[in-house]
């Protein structure tokens, strides 16, 4: 039902691409990241908060080039019925289940089984054929609680707040840094400072219903004393920022799955590196692989030729790699 | 251990070398001096001798974690470091359920005992630490049973750091951290005291006094007559001790090297008075004292107790260049030119002929000196060394007074062939590059190189690498061969490594031609040519 053409994954019988790399024109997008949602396509089908985001990010109205979806809600295009199911990466980020009447095929698209208060949780669909993302599959990625998490950069933390300084947390502005604000929230911290790419998103999740604590905008030119005791979150491109440069003081990590890697921290030229990902760990690879109980896998981007191998190693399932070239962004 | 695990991931975690010396000065004043002298054995380097190869480990956690053998393999090879990988594997969120004890016990207690342990007991032994530790014990216990003990840290910092433990100079700190060190809660004791009253032992060596290299234009230097020209010998910089009869011959790494160059030692034994220490080059030379090609010595290098036909065939013998002791005094404090002539006065009258003084190169003006560089490859020298006569001999890498002038490198432009994924830092982008010239109609290999460019052109590469991929075989990527890149080298020679059938040494990527085309890139035959006119001088 699938095949992997000049602009990525195409399905003939609905005549549309999923992800497609460059403009086509049909396009299933299953979450608004970079890396998945080129502009340029004359229709696309996404869920109606993956059409928002993109709405605010491409600073144009997708509503009469658009068909917004609900997850689970079934919609038929061309010759196939085309379902979003929820993936638990980011707000509206989706699955997407296709069946032909004879077979059913599963393309995750990025996804986590991690809990995350600031999106829907993933859903297990089963399916004959799984097109699964393969970021971390290697089996030293293994991601901790968040709770554990959240306690570790609170703790980290202490110290600089004690001294009236903030700290600074670099996280992708979708997703990543709307996770960080509810589950930091949750674990009691009230005072955030926002890079401004985030701002719209943030509304966004509100709209959505998803609890985003209150915020203020951070700005290069503040003063350090109305940043005491905050957490500034921005994206990694904050590191050269002007603040930080002159307050060579305040406390900054990277937030990231890579961070797992100490050779990863050490090429960031960062001190600090706190484990996080909204991608499937190992574990959670292998688990979501059975219990979709697909007789047919293929693994595409980061590590599919592992992944790949050992699905075929264990002799029940059959594996491929898929091989759809993209630029990898650095959302991981 | 603990606070030893935790002053790893400090030092790890920072790139402040302020900071660092805060952290080491707080562990050394808190460890107690028996784990002390442990930290600063394994901080400058000492490391414990393997255990097991990296091979058993992963034999033992494919039993473990029941993957197959490839996957730990291929995930190691992503890591970049099997400690680290062996780590995460194992429950990586784990807590601790037992100490590792302190790191006196572990090394100087545990450690002897295992060696004298049978590999089954000894497996029960490591895997119950594996399973019972949190990762990042398990992290650095790994890399001490590995061998592969390495932190961010040099042993300047750590010098600095117990210089102020003590209340010393850091170079009165250094000196005593040469060579060897005792790893007994009594050497700590030495190490740090305030009083001048560490006995030195007879074979303690000197610090060597290291230089940088010259980037400026020579000119900026100043009057040329102020500096001494020397030849940058490609060999092993050692320093040669003779004190009460005994001869101790120091690589630069801080390594006794008696055993193999017994030759040399023979030679300094008859030769040298007592009380006399010198610094130099140790070469291969030919029976007119003339420095043989660096290969040579290769032939001579990692082997203790060479036969009697190695050393005939290839006679080690030492280019001396500066003398740090004579009838037992210091002579460091002296200016260069004076330590010069008593260098040259005392070698004329040993009688050696492996023994030799280091020529001057005989240059008058900056310009004569450049013309003699380029003649480097010629008398088998990297390049010129200028130092600075009014100089006195310092204590480490010091800016100003003297500078290696290294000729400038061969080069060939290559094409990318094969990509494959560094380690460590470089995990996840494709830096290690397999490169080729033309043979007939057909690409052969010529050079393994780790990529040398910035981490702009790094990243860009990769993205084209990851972009233009046509096979994939395991770690390792074919590419389009369309990019072109130049290759900095030292040396070429003969070999049956590569399908060019030629062997570089020390290539690197000097650059990336985007100015050119695969089909501009160097043939079998210019490197023929090249490799012609370097045998012939060499």
């Amino acid at each position: 039902m699938l095949e992997v053409k000049e602009h990525g994954l195409y399905c003939a019988l609905g005549d549309f691409f999923i992800d497609p790399t460059s403009p086509v024109e049909r396009a299933v997008i299953t979450h608004a990241h970079a890396d998945h949602a080129v502009d340029g396509s004359t229709h696309i089908w996404a869920h109606e908060a993956t059409i928002r985001i993109l709405e605010a990010r491409w600073d144009r109205s997708l509503a009469r080039s658009s068909s917004p979806l609900k997850y689970k809600e079934t919609t038929e295009v061309g010759e196939v019925g085309l379902s979003l199911h929820s993936a638990g990466h980011v707000l509206g980020s989706s699955q997407v289940r296709l069946d032909d009447g004879k077979e059913i095929w599963v393309v995750t698209g990025d996804y986590k089984r991690d809990s995350d208060r600031s999106c829907d949780p993933f859903e297990v669909v089963p399916c004959h054929r799984l097109v699964t993302e393969a970021t971390f599959a290697l089996p030293v990625f293994k991601w901790q609680p968040i709770e554990r998490l959240t306690q570790d950069i609170l703790r980290w933390s202490e110290e600089a707040f004690a001294q009236d300084l903030p700290v600074c947390l670099f996280a992708y502005s979708l997703g990543k840094t709307q996770r960080l604000m509810a589950e930091l929230s949750a674990a009691g911290h009230s005072q955030f400072l926002i890079h401004r790419s985030a701002d719209k998103i943030c509304q966004i999740y509100r709209e959505f219903g998803f609890p985003i604590p209150d915020y203020q905008i951070f700005v290069n030119n503040m003063e350090v004393e109305g940043t005491k005791g905050a957490i500034i979150i921005g994206p990694p491109v904050l590191q050269n920022s002007r603040f930080l440069k002159k307050h060579k003081n305040i406390p900054s990590a990277f937030v990231s799955g890579w961070m797992a890697l100490r050779g990863m921290r050490r090429r960031r030229r960062l001190a600090k590196g706190f484990i996080m990902s909204d991608h499937a760990d190992w574990q959670s690879l292998i688990k979501t692989v059975e219990q979709s109980q697909a007789k047919h896998v293929y693994a595409t981007h980061g590590y599919s030729d592992v992944l790949s191998r050992y699905l075929n190693s264990k002799g029940s399932i059959e594996a491929d790699e898929l091989l759809v070239l993209r630029e990898s962004a650095e959302d991981d | 251990m603990k606070d030893f695990v935790q002053l790893f991931f400090e030092l790890d975690g920072t790139t402040s070398s302020n900071q660092k010396i805060r952290y080491l000065v707080q562990y050394f004043s808190e460890a107690g001096p028996e784990n002390a002298i442990w930290a600063v054995a394994l901080l400058s380097g000492n490391r414990p001798k393997r255990f097991f190869t990296n091979k058993v480990l992963r034999v033992w956690l494919s039993e473990i974690t029941q993957y197959p053998d490839w996957l730990i393999e291929d995930t190691y090879a992503i890591v970049g470091d099997l400690a680290e990988t062996l780590s995460l594997m194992m429950e990586p969120w784990a807590v601790a359920q037992k100490s590792l004890g302190s790191l006196h016990e572990l090394l100087s207690l545990n450690f002897p005992k295992w060696r004298t342990m049978d590999e089954s007991s000894l497996k029960r032994q490591v895997i119950d630490i594996w399973r019972t530790t949190d990762a990042n014990h398990r992290f650095v216990f790994n890399k001490l049973i590995t061998g592969g003990f390495r932190v961010g840290v040099s042993k300047a910092t750590v010098a600095k750091a117990l210089a102020q433990v003590a209340g010393i100079s850091v170079s009165e700190m250094t000196h005593r951290m040469t060579g060897t060190l005792a790893t007994s809660a009594e050497a700590y004791q030495q190490l740090i005291a305030d009083d001048g009253s560490a006995s030195r032992s007879i074979a303690q060596p000197y610090p060597f006094y290291l230089s940088y290299a010259l980037e400026e234009n020579v000119e900026t230097l100043g009057n040329f007559f102020d500096w001494s020209i020397e030849w940058k010998w490609d060999g092993i910089r050692c320093q040669v001790i003779k004190r009460e009869s005994n001869v101790f011959v120091w690589s630069r790494g801080e390594e006794l090297i008696n055993e193999s160059f017994p030759d040399l030692v023979e030679a300094c034994s008859k030769a040298l008075p007592d009380g006399t220490v010198l610094d130099g080059e140790l070469l291969v030379v030919d029976q007119n004292g003339k420095p043989k090609p660096f290969s040579q010595l290769q032939k001579r290098l990692g082997r203790k107790k060479p036969s009697k036909k190695m050393q005939t065939e290839f006679p080690a013998g030492l280019f001396a260049y500066d003398l740090l002791e004579m009838d037992g005094l210091d002579q460091r404090e002296n200016e260069l030119s004076l330590r010069q002539e008593r260098l040259k006065s005392l070698l004329s009258q040993a009688d050696a002929t492996q023994i030799l003084l280091s020529p001057e190169v005989g240059a008058s003006t900056w310009e004569d000196a450049a013309a003699w560089r380029k003649k480097s490859r010629e008398m088998k020298a990297e390049g010129l060394m200028l130092k600075l006569k009014s100089s006195t001999y310092k204590v480490g890498r010091k800016k100003g007074e003297w500078w290696k002038w290294k000729v400038d490198p061969l080069t060939i432009d290559a094409v990318l062939l094969y990509a494959q994924a560094g380690h460590g830092r470089r995990a996840n982008l494709y830096t290690d590059y397999t490169l080729a010239i033309w043979k007939e109609d057909a690409l052969v290999p010529i050079a393994k190189a780790y990529s040398g460019l910035s981490d702009k052109e790094m990243t860009q590469l990769d993205r084209w690498i990851k972009a233009n991929t046509r096979e994939r075989f395991g770690p390792v990527r074919s590419v389009l061969a369309s990019q072109v890149l130049e290759i900095a080298f030292e040396g070429i020679s003969r070999s049956t490594r590569h399908k060019s059938g030629f062997a570089l040494r020390f290539p690197r990527i000097s650059r990336w031609r985007q100015d050119k085309n695969a089909d501009e890139a160097d043939t079998i035959d210019t490197v023929t040519a090249l490799w012609r006119s370097y045998e012939s001088i060499s």
